[in-house]
């Protein structure tokens, strides 16, 4: 399997209307891997229709004021974040950010505790300290956001460098939007980590809109092609297709483990929602959202499985139903679980010790073959 | 016992501790082949090597970020801002992400920044500064401001030691200027304890850094019976130690390089008028920089941060009162 | 050597080390370029120097030729020192000047920010010295108050008059030590006006010297401390009480009769029978039934004082003094005589004890031999009253009533009394010296 690798195009490329990143028949990898079973498969789809039915959930519970703050979804990325997450052995690391909630549930959370979080329960991911996507299961290998976006670019690249340091045969991944490629402190990002070699792989979620801002407003270049300025590879895949990303992902993780340092893989999509749940996305053209609405990553999916891989309807269907129960007593779980004790509220600000995160489930058939284990770490 | 510079000292505790433990590294700008832009990683790279003391891109927020994500996996960085006024480059990533990890999600993240830091040499605005306020302000750092040798080696290894977030002031005029006496091999001073630098009956200077040794010369100078008390440790700060000295002498001067407002400085008289104000014999005074940016040209340099002429005065008059 | 620079000089010019990078603290002679008597041109090297940082040739300062080398090749010196010096022109702007006075470009903006004292929270003492005697600092106040002082008896020492910590300190170790009053308290007591005094402009009390003067026509005395005393205390009462004076006339027939009676059977036993002893114990007595004389303000509240301790007022030649009789409730006018008389003498011979001038309620004074009739004594703080007994004149008063009305010579008195007015008013000082004079007037008994 052959990873190809874009050159520097010529800059004026993007003016070229027809030539758009967001041209969604540009396809350019194959559509299927060889290195999926077909549980393997069938998890795929599991964990994308998790993603989908627990923020529909969670949207339902926001807009029923039982969620405080802000709501943010992935609705019409789920193939990204599951595609790149299935990639990695237990041992391997990942900042996960707002619309890759797939992630977390491919490491291996529940999906009550995504809900209890943001309903600030006591039983949520962060205990009530942090707030909506604001969150990373420690004992699953998982680093929580921050709000300054891409603020977890930089901390990636530190977790590679541990590695290499280390010798050890581990991945950091990370994700960030187009828009946040605009911020300096991307490019220190990368720069360090192409300088440094580091094991990271960087998915660049291309998904049309910074809140409101369009790419013609982030940048002149589309960002994936800068990754050759920091010597090393930029790709390009078609993000609703969970395939297409799990084979990019694999290929960059693969490099990574064995040396080859980083890799940047843009995955174009569409933001089916808006911003946040506050915002009604009025900026979006309908006909825009019309035509990304036919391609939605899970439906796509489902078609692939039923017409290449030779999966039941039956089979497709048990999954949602499956998934369905699963979020609704989640929900349950997560409205009757308890609030804080105000009295954590203070406590906390410094640590008493360091202690190793844990390793995520690594649920691909192939996962960690040759990966280094986890938990060695200083004192 | 060997006698050292205050700089030789820190190189010192770095040196062992990075011999002790494979973990630590170093991290920050010229300081791998060319040792430092104040030599105080001379030799460094020879000795562990350039994959442990990592010459760094201009680019303050990689550093710290990388730092942040090597030390949630278990690294041990030692990260150097070439001047401490730098560190404002690198803000987000220490403010925002090192800081709030472990409050947020329970994740420890070890690591030091060291920031040399400090004025009286016409470094002008942007190589002068004291900028420990802004992370006093900033919960889940803690700040350490060691005065004497003695005190910059045990305390970076102590700061090396922490499962927190360190933010290392190291004052760049004692670099060379300061030396006394440093234990050999292993040396820790902890964290949070002040220390009595002078101890006297009639008045409190509480001072850190710099200050500490302008107090001590007015001190002696003055022949009066002058307490110091080297605070050493900023966040988190030794309250039962300032309250003690407090609430002996009645009468407390804080004095610090840094600008007035909402310094230091501020924090401790608050402290004191909060906690020992039927102790108090004279209002809490403060002796700090004025509220602008450091002046280049020397008699507008020593116009603005406190001389010693200052402290004696500072002094004379709270033992009028 | 020529030079088209203004105001050049030959002068010695030095050179020094140099600073070369912010932690730079010394340097090292490396070579020599130019020696003893060799010219050199302004900006040529003159030696080469090397600190831990760099190595660096340094220019010569000035044209010259050198006249000194001060640091040898191989020595190590810190930045600043002087190295060697030439005999060349020194540029009117050439050499380093210390830090001046300087310049401010830009106004001073008001507050701390580069201000006159830019570093400092500004000194409370910037305005002309105000009167702090009267501010306790909180740690003066608490330990005050664990011991029971009162802190008007302390002096201070601090800015404005201030009591410090350290004065409550020494005070209180001096109670310890018993020698506390052994310094008068203020106030002391209460000088009355009618010692006869040198015309002093200013006289009315507020300190103020006609400056007009002329110092060919005056003697300048520096007061004693006893003087300095009795004039602070003495003011110092003025401004704490609210001072009226009332006055009774007393007709001291019945008490001169009684004295008659008694006189030589106590003189037998040692102790002269005054007038003054009669008024004592007539005083005592109306003091138990007018208690508001017998006790003090302090702050909103009158103290009562269960004993009476009547002070009685002694001039010494420099000044005043006011031994104190201790509960003269309890004694006779014997026994208030042998006291009085007691006091009088030992304060006379400088034996009286630091407890004796101490803890009055209510004071006499009686300045009366001197002749005068009238007089507006000052209050012994912290008292509320002070009785003046002057001068016993024979007078002419009418005596008897209707058609048995006539004059008659008798022997007359003016009690006066000041009082204080925040504790009591008029009335009850008429009655309370009612109470005195009837007392008197009818012989004395109780």
């Amino acid at each position: 399997m052959t990873l190809s690798e874009t050159s520097v195009r010529d800059a004026t490329r993007l003016d070229d209307a027809a030539q758009s990143p967001h041209d969604p028949s540009e396809r350019e990898l194959p559509t299927e891997s060889g290195l999926l079973t077909r549980t393997d498969r069938l998890a795929l789809l599991r964990y994308m229709v998790t993603m989908s039915q627990a923020e529909e959930r969670g949207l339902a519970l926001y807009r029923q004021g039982k969620i405080t703050g802000s709501f943010y979804d992935g609705c019409g990325q789920e193939a990204i974040s599951v595609g790149a997450a299935f990639t990695l052995a237990p041992s391997d690391r990942i900042c996960i950010l707002h619309r890759d909630l797939g992630a977390h549930f491919v490491r291996g959370l529940s999906v009550d505790r995504y809900l209890g979080n943001y309903m600030g329960r006591a039983g949520g991911v962060t205990g009530g300290k942090d707030g909506n996507m604001h969150f990373g299961d420690r004992s699953l290998g998982c680093v929580g956001m921050v709000s300054m976006l891409p603020a977890m670019a930089p901390v990636a690249t530190g977790i590679a460098l541990a590695f290499k340091m280390r010798g050890e045969r581990r991945v950091a991944m990370t994700f960030f939007g187009e828009g946040s490629t605009a911020n300096g402190v991307w490019h220190e990002a990368m720069n360090f980590a192409g300088v440094q070699r580091l094991p990271a792989v960087f998915l660049l979620e291309n998904n049309g809109f910074a809140y409101s801002t369009p790419n013609e407003l982030e940048f002149r270049v589309d960002p994936v092609e800068r990754a050759a300025t920091y010597g090393f590879p930029g790709l390009s895949v078609d993000g609703n297709d969970v395939e297409a990303v799990f084979t990019a992902t694999q290929g960059a993780v693969a490099r990574a483990r064995s040396g080859g340092g980083p890799t940047l893989i843009e995955c174009r999509t569409m933001r089916m929602h808006g911003h946040g749940a506050h915002d009604d996305m009025s900026y979006v053209p309908p006909e825009m959202l019309a035509e990304w609405r036919r391609r939605d990553p899970i439906d796509l999916y489902e078609a692939r499985l039923r017409e290449n891989f030779g999966f039941s309807g039956e089979e497709v269907d048990k999954v949602h139903r499956e998934v369905s129960a699963e979020v609704a007593a989640a929900a349950e779980a997560a409205l009757s679980s308890p609030m804080p004790d105000a009295v954590i509220a203070r406590r906390g600000a410094f640590a008493d010790r360091w202690e190793p995160l844990g390793d995520g489930d690594a649920p691909w058939s192939q996962s960690g073959a040759d990966a280094s284990p986890g938990g060695r770490a200083g004192r | 016992m060997t006698e050292m510079t205050y700089l030789d000292a820190i190189s010192d505790g770095l040196r062992e501790e990075m011999r002790r433990d494979e973990t630590v590294f170093c991290l920050g700008q010229d300081i791998g082949a060319f040792g430092g832009a104040f030599k105080v990683t001379d030799g460094f790279a020879e000795e562990f090597g350039c994959d442990r003391v990592l010459d760094a891109p201009l680019a303050e927020n990689a550093i710290i970020g990388a730092a942040t994500g090597a030390a949630i996996e278990g690294m041990r960085p030692v990260c150097e801002m070439q001047f401490s006024d730098f560190i404002a480059c690198g803000f987000d990533q220490l403010v925002n992400v090192a800081a709030k990890m472990h409050y947020r999600q329970g994740v420890a993240v070890p690591m030091v920044v060291r920031l040399p830091s400090g004025g009286g040499f016409s470094g002008g605005p942007f190589h002068s500064q004291n900028p420990e306020a802004w992370f006093m302000q900033s919960p889940g750092l803690k700040i350490l401001a060691p005065a004497t040798a003695n005190d910059a080696k045990g305390l970076l290894v102590s700061a090396i030691r922490d499962p927190n977030p360190v933010c290392f002031l190291e004052h760049k005029g004692l670099y060379r200027h300061v030396r006394d006496e440093v234990p050999e091999g292993e040396h820790i001073v902890a964290i949070g304890e002040a220390r009595v630098a002078r101890p006297g009956e009639e008045m409190t200077v509480i001072a850190y850094g710099s200050a500490v040794h302008l107090a001590l010369q007015a001190a002696t100078e003055l022949g009066e019976d002058i307490e110091v008390l080297d605070l050493r440790t900023l966040c988190p700060l030794d309250t039962e130690a300032i309250l003690t000295s407090a609430r002996r002498t009645g009468k407390v001067l804080v004095a610090h390089e840094a600008t007035q407002s909402c310094g230091v400085g501020a924090e401790v008289a608050a402290l004191i008028a909060a906690e020992a104000f039927e102790d108090l014999d004279a209002p809490v005074r403060r002796l700090t920089a004025a509220d602008v940016p450091i002046p280049f040209s020397p008699p507008l340099e020593q116009a603005v941060l406190p001389q010693l002429d200052d402290m004696k005065e500072a002094c004379r008059e709270l033992l009028a009162y | 050597m020529s030079s088209s620079h203004t105001e050049t000089e030959s002068a010695a010019v030095p050179v020094t080390m140099p600073q070369m990078g912010i932690s730079v603290a010394e340097g090292t002679i490396l070579e020599w370029r130019k020696q003893v008597g060799e010219e050199v041109a302004a900006d040529e090297t003159i030696c080469d120097v090397t600190t831990d940082k760099v190595d660096v040739e340094i220019p010569a300062p000035a044209g010259g030729v050198v006249t000194k080398i001060l640091v040898e090749a191989g020595d190590t010196v810190s930045v600043g020192t002087v190295l060697a010096e030439l005999n060349g022109e020194r540029h009117g702007t050439d050499a380093p000047r210390p830090a001046g006075p300087v310049v401010d470009l830009v106004p001073p903006p008001t507050g701390s920010a580069g201000g006159r004292s830019p570093r400092s929270t500004p000194p409370a003492a910037d305005t002309p010295e105000l009167d702090r005697s009267s501010f306790y600092s909180p740690v003066v106040r608490r330990v005050a108050a664990e011991h029971g002082v009162d802190l008007e008896r302390v002096s201070g020492s601090g800015v404005g008059g201030r009591v410090r910590k350290a004065d409550l300190a020494a005070y209180l170790k001096e109670l310890e030590s018993g020698a506390a009053e052994a310094r008068p308290s203020r106030p002391l007591h209460t000088e009355s006006p009618y010692q006869p005094e040198p015309e002093t402009a200013g006289a009315n009390g507020n300190g103020d010297f006609d400056a007009d003067t002329s110092p060919a026509t005056e003697r300048r005395e520096v007061m004693s401390p006893i003087r300095r005393q009795i004039a602070d205390h003495m003011v110092a009462s003025r401004q704490t009480s609210a001072h009226c004076t009332t006055i009774v006339e007393v007709d001291f027939t019945a008490v001169a009769s009684r004295r008659a009676a008694q006189r030589d059977a106590m003189a037998q036993r040692g102790v002269k029978l005054t007038y003054l002893a009669f008024v004592a114990e007539a005083t005592v007595a109306a003091l138990a039934e007018h208690p508001v004389l017998n006790a003090s303000v302090r702050g909103n509240e009158i103290v009562y004082h269960d004993e009476v301790h009547l002070g009685i007022a002694v001039a010494l030649d420099e000044g005043l003094i006011v031994p104190v009789i201790r509960n003269a409730e309890r004694l006779s006018v014997e026994g208030l005589a042998v006291a009085i008389g007691d006091l009088a003498t030992r304060a006379r011979d400088r034996r009286l004890h630091p407890d004796e001038v101490s803890g009055g309620t209510f004071t006499i004074t009686n300045p009366g031999q001197f002749g005068a009739v009238l007089a507006t004594p000052i209050i012994n703080q912290p008292q509320v009253g002070i009785l003046d007994l002057e001068a016993v004149v024979r007078r002419p008063v009418v005596v008897g009533s209707g058609p048995d009305e006539a004059i008659a010579i008798r022997p007359m008195s003016y009690l006066c009394m000041s009082w204080d007015h925040r504790a009591l008013d008029g009335a009850v000082a008429a009655r309370f010296l009612g109470s005195i004079s009837t007392r008197l007037e009818q012989g004395g008994r109780q």
